[in-house]
């Protein structure tokens, strides 16, 4: 039991990182990015590149962190900001065909072979309480608490994170407050970019490195997303890691066949039931 | 005969209407004035079914009103107008004002596809009445065009060529005159009238003094939520609290 | 363009339809019955997405509903190809309702995320089935798929692409018919006033919440009926055929000719699986360009290709008239 829950916390570490990505863009650009996986995909291929040619893991890591946080804003400076109309229609369709635009584009750079990617860090699986976990795993953990750390540092003591609060609850006011409403937003998708990236490098040992890796993570992110409630990113990180102990139990007790149905049975119960999420507010009634 | 009693409903603490009574006739317009965030727009909410009111009741020629959805009070004749207008931008003048002969159509599915005789009859009764609001509203040039394509004016016209359309029992206006010059009022004011005398009774929210004023056989004066004077425009106009609370603040 | 113009283009093509595909040779008649089909499934998006405004990234999975229920009413119940066409229009009715029900108070990108979610569990459940244990295992085909006979009018059997594109041809003229009819109708304008403002809908009398279930019914009935002929036209029905970049390619299809249009989802069509058939010859990287030509039709591509030849004929009328007056 322990087991099952102890490595469902792990899957669910990296949904819970992808979730904050979309969940950070959305309150940024109220937008659901589709294109969030692919680009993670992209930017852990470009850490495999990197590494591949002689590069030290760290710097490798850095580089492709770097280019998430260089392309997600792009993004939203280039493609959404180009939109001659911006509605949801228009948004949700331009993410939708960068979804494949990166995934062809990935494809085309780096080919269609799975590669076994290194882990961040090697050694023997290390046991206690009676769980045996690689040391990997346990760095999923460690880095899934370190950035809810950061998260909620980031948005009560710092500035930035501030005035993303501000952009978030409102744009207008945002923009008469004299806050650079852009470049926040733009921070804003770089940051998920990062994180995103980081996701990919974190469950590309696991599940090996492939184009489509991301695919399914970014399913079950957006599921955690969605339970979450959209606009909090507590509420992401939760139900990102709920998802993954339940998609685990599940697996482990019923079928392993029935895990990812699981996944998507609480996705439409959450937004048929619930769809403001466990930890999101109402969304606004229009007129 | 619109009859609201006792109206009353706040938002979050706020007091937007308060024992709010008055009677409004058919053939009539019935003005209500009161200076901004006096309860004017929450009032015509609450009788259009946008908003459920905590207390109070509001009939029209005996039913009851309250509490019921804008679909259904719209099926029954009772049309509002919106302050933005909400036309179809993407429609042509047509379709938008063809939106006013819903209420009188149905609308299924199978009907559609079937698109028998009665069906047909409908479609041309539609276009008929389309056609005899457009020419009363002077806009039959525009009927092709995309409503987001039409000066302000023009919205204007075409929001009110679809009110038309509707043949309303009772008509409630939310500050139609807004954003017009004066000969576009005056034009308002003269369609206003028409349809008044087409035996709808309107009710009509406006800023417009002068128009109010030459319009309406009934005043309903509106502050903090409250009717503070109600009664002919002369009687209005010389009630002091009027020219204190309203009146007094624009002169 | 004025109806009578508009019939006369409308006969011109139905005519080069019926007579040049003998003349084209089994592959690329294989081709235009692709189109066919594909043009019949983009017609129901149109209904959902342009005259509604609600976004379906799943309108594969609706497909899919149509391909497995045509061959599965072929294969077990022996139903003839020709009451399983208006079977599975019904069948892919009742699902789209069955999802347009519990999805009426979702918008936007949240339902963007329930149609994603449901194109995405849908072949993972028929994939899985027999992991439910429900039902009969086998019931889907597992890996192999389900194999529908092929149809047949009195003793002609059609097998030949040529055949079956005269019955493509029919049901699609049919469809179109159909769809301008819907559209154009009552029904059609409570659709455009709720996709353009729910509250003067609602203020007017529009029953918003029906018509919006309903969007949901229209479109997943011609889905239905896309996938029962999508059914035969592939021969073998997996669950691979009806992948999210199917749904996608869909949306695709409705952007590029134009979302408001009937003939945009047909021209959509014919322009994506020309796309795709050009692409195949040059890479096997179809998603990249997909991707990029997706991108490109709703960045500039405003009013689809139908949309700017009409802008640019009213522009040409307009230019008449102002030289004549």
């Amino acid at each position: 039991m322990m087991q099952y829950v102890a490595s469902g916390l792990v899957s669910g570490g990296i949904y819970a990182t992808m979730a904050i990505g979309i969940v950070l863009i959305y309150r940024a650009s109220g937008v659901i990015n589709f294109a969030h996986g692919e680009l993670a995909t992209f930017g852990t291929f470009v850490v495999f590149a990197c590494w591949s040619a002689g590069l030290p893991l760290p710097l490798a890591l850095l580089i492709g962190l770097l280019v998430g946080a260089v392309a997600s804003p792009c993004i939203e400076a280039f493609v959404l900001s180009g939109l001659r109309r911006r509605t949801h229609l228009t948004e949700v369709m331009a993410t939708v065909a960068l979804f494949l635009a990166l995934n062809g584009l990935t494809l085309a750079v780096f080919g269609e072979e799975t590669h076994e990617f290194p882990a961040l860090v090697t050694g023997p699986p290390i046991e206690a309480f009676g769980l045996v976990m690689s040391r990997q795993s346990i760095l999923v953990l460690v880095v899934v608490a370190g950035l809810t750390l950061i998260m909620a540092a980031m948005f009560r003591f710092t500035r930035l994170g501030a005035a993303m609060r501000a952009v978030s609850e409102s744009r207008e006011s945002a923009e008469l407050a004299g806050l650079p409403v852009r470049r926040i937003v733009w921070s804003v998708w770089a940051v998920a970019g990062m994180a995103g990236v980081l996701a990919g490098v974190l469950i590309a040992p696991i599940v090996y490195l492939n184009v489509n890796m991301m695919i399914d993570v970014l399913t079950k992110a957006l599921a955690g997303a969605v339970v979450g409630g959209l606009t909090s990113v507590s509420g992401a990180i939760t139900a990102g890691l709920l998802l993954g102990v339940g998609e685990s139990l599940v697996a482990g007790y019923v079928s392993t066949q029935l895990a990812t149905p699981f996944v998507f049975l609480v996705l439409v119960l959450a937004l048929v039931v619930r769809p403001q999420g466990l930890f999101g507010s109402a969304p606004k009634v229009k007129l | 005969m619109l009859e609201v009693s006792g109206l009353a409903h706040s938002f979050g603490g706020v007091r937007a209407l308060q024992e709010v009574s008055f009677r409004a006739q058919p053939g009539e317009v019935t003005g209500v004035i009161g200076p901004n965030g006096a309860g004017k727009s929450t009032l015509l909410s609450c009788l259009s079914g946008w908003v459920k009111p905590d207390l109070g009741a509001a009939t029209f020629n005996g039913d009851q009103l309250l509490g019921q959805a804008p679909t259904d009070l719209a099926a029954r004749g009772v049309i509002r107008t919106f302050q933005n207008l909400e036309l179809l931008e993407e429609s042509s003048v047509a379709e938008n004002i063809a939106l006013g002969t819903r209420r009188t159509a149905s609308a299924g599915l199978l009907a559609a596809i079937v698109r028998g005789s009665a069906v047909r009859a409908q479609e041309r009764r539609q276009r008929d009445t389309v056609t005899g609001a457009a020419e009363r509203l002077g806009i039959t040039t525009l009927l092709d065009v995309p409503a987001g394509e039409l000066s302000y004016g023009q919205r204007k016209q075409v929001e009110m060529a679809r009110a038309w359309a509707a043949m309303p029992q009772l008509l409630l206006l939310d500050e139609p005159a807004a954003g017009l010059d004066d000969r576009e009022r005056r034009a308002l004011a003269h369609v206003i009238r028409q349809m008044a005398d087409d035996g709808a009774t309107v009710l009509l929210i406006e800023h417009d003094i002068d128009m109010v004023m030459s319009l309406c056989s009934h005043l309903v004066v509106l502050d903090f939520g409250s009717v503070i004077s109600s009664g002919s425009p002369a009687d209005v106009r010389r009630d002091p609290r009027v020219v204190q609370a309203y009146l007094g603040g624009a002169a | 363009m004025t109806a009578t113009r508009r019939n006369a283009a409308g006969l011109v093509v139905l005519a080069l339809a019926v007579l040049v595909p003998p003349a084209l040779g089994e592959y690329r008649t294989y081709v235009l019955c692709l189109m066919a089909i594909y043009a019949i499934g983009s017609i129901g998006l149109t209904v959902l997405v342009g005259h509604g405004g609600m976004i379906s990234l799943g309108h594969a999975g609706l497909v899919c509903v149509g391909a497995y229920g045509a061959s599965l009413l072929m294969i077990r119940a022996d139903v003839s190809f020709w009451l399983a066409l208006p079977l599975a229009t019904a069948i892919g009715m009742l699902v789209g309702l069955a999802l347009g029900y519990p999805f009426l108070k979702l918008d936007g990108p949240y339902l963007a995320i329930a149609t994603f979610g449901f194109a995405v569990a849908l072949p993972e459940v028929i994939n899985r089935w027999s992991a439910f244990g429900v039902g009969d295992p086998a019931l889907f085909g597992g890996a192999l798929g389900l194999n529908p006979p092929s149809p047949a009018i009195g003793s002609l059997i059609i097998n030949t692409s040529l055949r079956f594109w005269y019955v493509c041809l029919a049901v699609l003229v049919v469809a179109v018919l159909l769809a301008r009819r819907i559209l154009s109708s009552r029904w059609g304008q409570d659709l455009r006033a709720y996709r353009q403002s729910p509250p003067a809908a609602s203020a007017y009398g529009v029953r918003t919440r029906r018509v919006r279930v309903w969007s949901f019914a229209v479109a997943g009935g011609y889905a239905g009926l896309c996938g029962a002929l999508l059914a035969h036209h592939l021969g073998a029905v997996g669950t691979s055929s009806f992948s999210l970049t199917l749904s996608i390619t869909f949306l695709m299809m409705v952007v590029i000719g134009g979302v408001e249009s009937v003939a945009g989802a047909v021209v959509g069509a014919v322009a994506v699986v020309a796309l795709q058939e050009w692409l195949t010859g040059q890479t096997s990287n179809l998603q990249l360009w997909y991707g990029v030509a997706l991108l490109l039709a709703v960045m500039f591509l405003r009013g689809g290709v139908v949309g700017m030849v009409q802008a640019r004929l009213r522009r040409l009328r307009h230019r008449d008239e102002a030289e004549h007056a």
